[in-house]
């Protein structure tokens, strides 16, 4: 017989499931260090912060949370139902175009309105030539109804991007056995097609209420004191660390409980049909009047949410351009691109050997890997800038006598005066975005062509890297592009963990607007906008099969 | 080279019902074995088990003089060398025939590809993607990328199940053709008793308790 050889006794868990589970644990790091360091005994900063901030904090993150989330959910189930329920002419350009107004952050579509609204702006300014008399205060768009209409026009693309798939791809039968029974639109809609859609409509409406509580830059704009403010204000304004930190812990609490109670509401009810049998939906044609009238609708909404400010901004960044160091600007370009691409290649490698590992897991021990790997997602950028300050600012004391080793004159602060504490508050932030389309890809090619790979003679990971990344090829690219335009566009995580003096465009156009400078912060916000444009395209190309990858 | 399972048993998880529950066999070299059996009664699972796909099997496997797996012991299956032709041939879909045929091969060479491809009678087929060959010709694809990993052992999952059944006959043929031009042990599963009356040297049926 052949002696046993060390390699092949029997073991429990592979080094494989060991590092992914290493690799989740130092993610949720930030979060672990709220959670350790929160304090619940009362003092006099937080009986102040009680007193005079918290219940303003609440309510007006309250009222943004739950007006935009009626508004845009609104925008966005209207649209989806247009595009996937009925056929008129240019839908199909249409229905990418209705993507478009997400390559808009809050902040910049902010200051832009704000800008245009003004007493010195275009609209009082043409009203006041064409002799019509407007009272200041009806063009007044810092405050939090102006806020909810900034939220919605630019992330109700997170909603109609998820209710529109799911009514293509699912819901055809549904939908015609409804209309062969006799039911009319609204009570089709009211009946059949709200209940349907409610998982990608809650799916939807739990990103954009992410986005709003973790908005930092339009309430900074527009004064207003929300909870994201509040953590933000008390941290870094006036450095209350055990105020913030217990703050940004009612916040996490708060969004788990939410997600909690969504899911026990949903129970054991069943809204997706087992998969291969549902239809894709046949759209009705719309004719005449009523066709002409939807690309009225949709022409007029994208002018609002997007051609107006842009056009605007185009205006203004003639008019600054000569004022615009540009050579800075190559400088600034270059460091937003380095730490977008840092942290998105990071996002995608992590998760891509999260998801791998994954799939020889438990279904239990899986499902608690993807909770734990999304929970950064679902906290706003304060909690995980304060979380990640915390860690690093941590590391950073373990590591000093190492620092001093090397270099005797070596900063205490070394990583955390570094690109590494933003990049690495991106992966935390945006891990998610990457890990559902990894995910679902390696869920859609399964196991099979691994275990004929592991026949022939090779590991499960060098048949992961030779046999399923190539496959995957197209996946991992949308999930660069997805990550890309989150990372690209934010703006509380990049203000307030880059190193001293390290500009970005996102800080830029925030230190202009700050300044009173719109029109120069159009520069910069035009770079933002017109590479989120660009990556939008790709996509679309990718998901129509023209962006040049080869599908065997 | 001689396959020896003693005394197998396998459930998917702690809760779930033994699937395998004490089972023995012995398949001696060069003879073909047919596993038949019902949906769900475990052929499939037995062979992802001698491969050494499932690892959480308990029992013993030995192929000629090396042991695969025993109380202390488990060889994963990238070190077993044991060709394993899937149901649905699992061909990597963006390599040609010949990439995937010399996928398998330790050292490629392109003496072994001809014969091969020869063998398989897929010449002519080389630059063709998976999507692009007959269902035949697929499967001719997966069992010479298969052989040609020179495994210990063939095993076979449904070997027919994706074919018409009016090219079943042919095919039959040339598979028992192939496999036994290669002297290779093999054990194959499948739900029709005529495959397996035609292939097999003995026949071992399978039944879910």
């Amino acid at each position: 017989m052949n002696i046993l050889k060390k390699t092949n006794i029997k073991r429990k868990v592979s080094i494989r499931t060991l590092l992914a589970f290493l690799f989740i644990i130092i993610i949720n790091l930030p979060i672990i260090a709220i959670i350790s360091r929160v304090n619940f005994s009362s003092n006099d900063n937080w009986e102040h912060f009680k007193q005079y901030l918290l219940l303003d904090a609440v309510s007006n993150t309250f009222y943004l949370v739950l007006f935009t989330l009626l508004l845009s959910g609104i925008i966005g189930v209207l649209f989806a139902v247009i595009v996937a329920l009925f056929d008129f002419p240019l839908k199909h350009l249409f229905k990418w175009v209705l993507y478009i107004p997400i390559t808009i952050p809050p902040y910049i579509a902010a200051y832009v309105y704000a800008g245009m609204l003004s007493y010195t702006g275009i609209i009082q300014r043409l009203c006041r030539s064409w002799g019509i008399d407007l009272k200041p205060q009806w063009l007044d768009i810092m405050n939090l109804r102006g806020a909810v209409f900034i939220y919605s026009i630019t992330l109700y693309p997170y909603i109609y991007g998820a209710v529109k798939s799911f009514l293509e791809n699912h819901s055809g039968n549904l939908v015609d056995t409804a209309r062969v029974l006799g039911y009319k639109p609204i009570k089709l809609f009211g009946k059949v097609i709200l209940p349907l859609i409610r998982i990608p409509l809650i799916g939807g409406l739990m990103l954009v209420m992410m986005e709003v509580v973790s908005d930092y830059g339009v309430v900074k704009y527009f004064n207003i004191q929300t909870m994201s403010s509040t953590i933000f204000q008390s941290w870094f304004g006036m450095g209350e660390t055990g105020v913030a930190i217990r703050l940004s812990f009612y916040v996490m609490i708060c969004i788990i409980a939410l997600q909690g109670i969504e899911e026990i509401m949903r129970g054991r009810k069943k809204y997706v049909i087992g998969s291969g049998r549902g239809r894709p939906i046949k759209p009705v044609k719309l004719k005449g009047f009523k066709g002409y009238a939807v690309i009225i609708l949709i022409t007029l909404f994208i002018g609002i949410a997007f051609i107006v400010p842009v056009g605007q901004m185009l205006v203004w960044a003639m008019l600054a351009f000569y004022k615009v160091n540009l050579s800075n600007l190559n400088q600034i370009l270059f460091n937003t691109l380095i730490y977008c691409i840092l942290a998105t290649v990071l996002i995608l490698a992590l998760n891509v050997w999260i998801a791998h590992s994954r799939r020889w897991m438990a279904a239990k021990s899986g499902l608690i890997m993807s909770k734990l790997t999304q929970l950064g997602y679902s906290m706003p950028g304060a909690i995980i800038a304060v979380g990640t300050i915390t860690v690093f600012v941590a590391i950073d004391g373990l590591l000093h006598p190492l620092y001093r080793y090397f270099d005797p004159n070596s900063k205490k602060l070394l990583l955390s005066s570094s690109i590494t504490m933003l990049v690495f508050a991106f992966v935390v932030r945006y891990m998610a975005i990457g890990f559902n389309s990894v995910n679902s890809a390696f869920a859609k090619i399964g196991v099979k062509y691994n275990d004929a790979a592991r026949t022939l003679g090779i590991g499960r990971t060098k048949a992961m890297m030779k046999i399923e990344l190539p496959m995957l090829k197209s996946s991992l690219i949308t999930g660069f592009i997805l990550t890309f335009i989150d990372i690209i566009k934010e703006l509380p995580l990049t203000l307030l963990l880059r190193p001293f003096n390290y500009n970005t465009l996102a800080s830029r156009v925030y230190e202009y607007a700050n300044d009173e400078r719109i029109h120069e912060a159009s520069v910069p916000a035009l770079i933002i906008i017109s590479l989120s444009t660009l990556a939008v395209i790709l996509l679309v190309r990718i998901s129509s099969g023209k962006g040049g990858i080869k599908k065997r | 080279m001689k396959l020896v399972i003693e005394n197998l048993h396998f459930r998917y998880h702690p809760k779930a019902e033994k699937i395998f529950n004490g089972f023995s066999l012995s398949v001696e070299e060069g003879e073909i074995l047919a596993v038949l059996g019902s949906s769900g009664c475990g052929k499939s699972t037995l062979l992802r088990i001698i491969s050494g796909l499932e690892e959480n099997a308990q029992g013993s496997i030995r192929i000629g003089n090396t042991v695969f797996q025993n109380k202390l012991l488990f060889v994963p299956v990238e070190k077993r060398n044991i060709g394993f032709v899937f149901q649905d041939y699992a061909l990597f879909p963006f390599m040609t025939v010949e990439q995937n045929i010399k996928f398998g091969m330790k050292k490629p060479s392109s003496e072994q590809l001809h014969q091969l491809l020869e063998l398989t009678q897929l010449k002519g087929l080389e630059n063709r993607y998976p999507h692009e060959l007959s269902g035949g010709q697929q499967q001719r694809t997966a069992l010479a990328r298969t052989l040609a990993s020179k495994p210990a052992l063939l095993l076979m999952d449904e070997p027919f199940s994706n074919l018409d059944t009016n090219l079943v006959d042919e095919l039959r043929k040339d598979l028992k053709r192939i496999i036994k031009s290669q002297k290779i042990t093999t054990v194959l599963v499948t739900h029709n008793k005529e495959d397996a009356d035609f292939l097999a040297d003995k026949i071992v049926q399978l039944s879910a308790e």
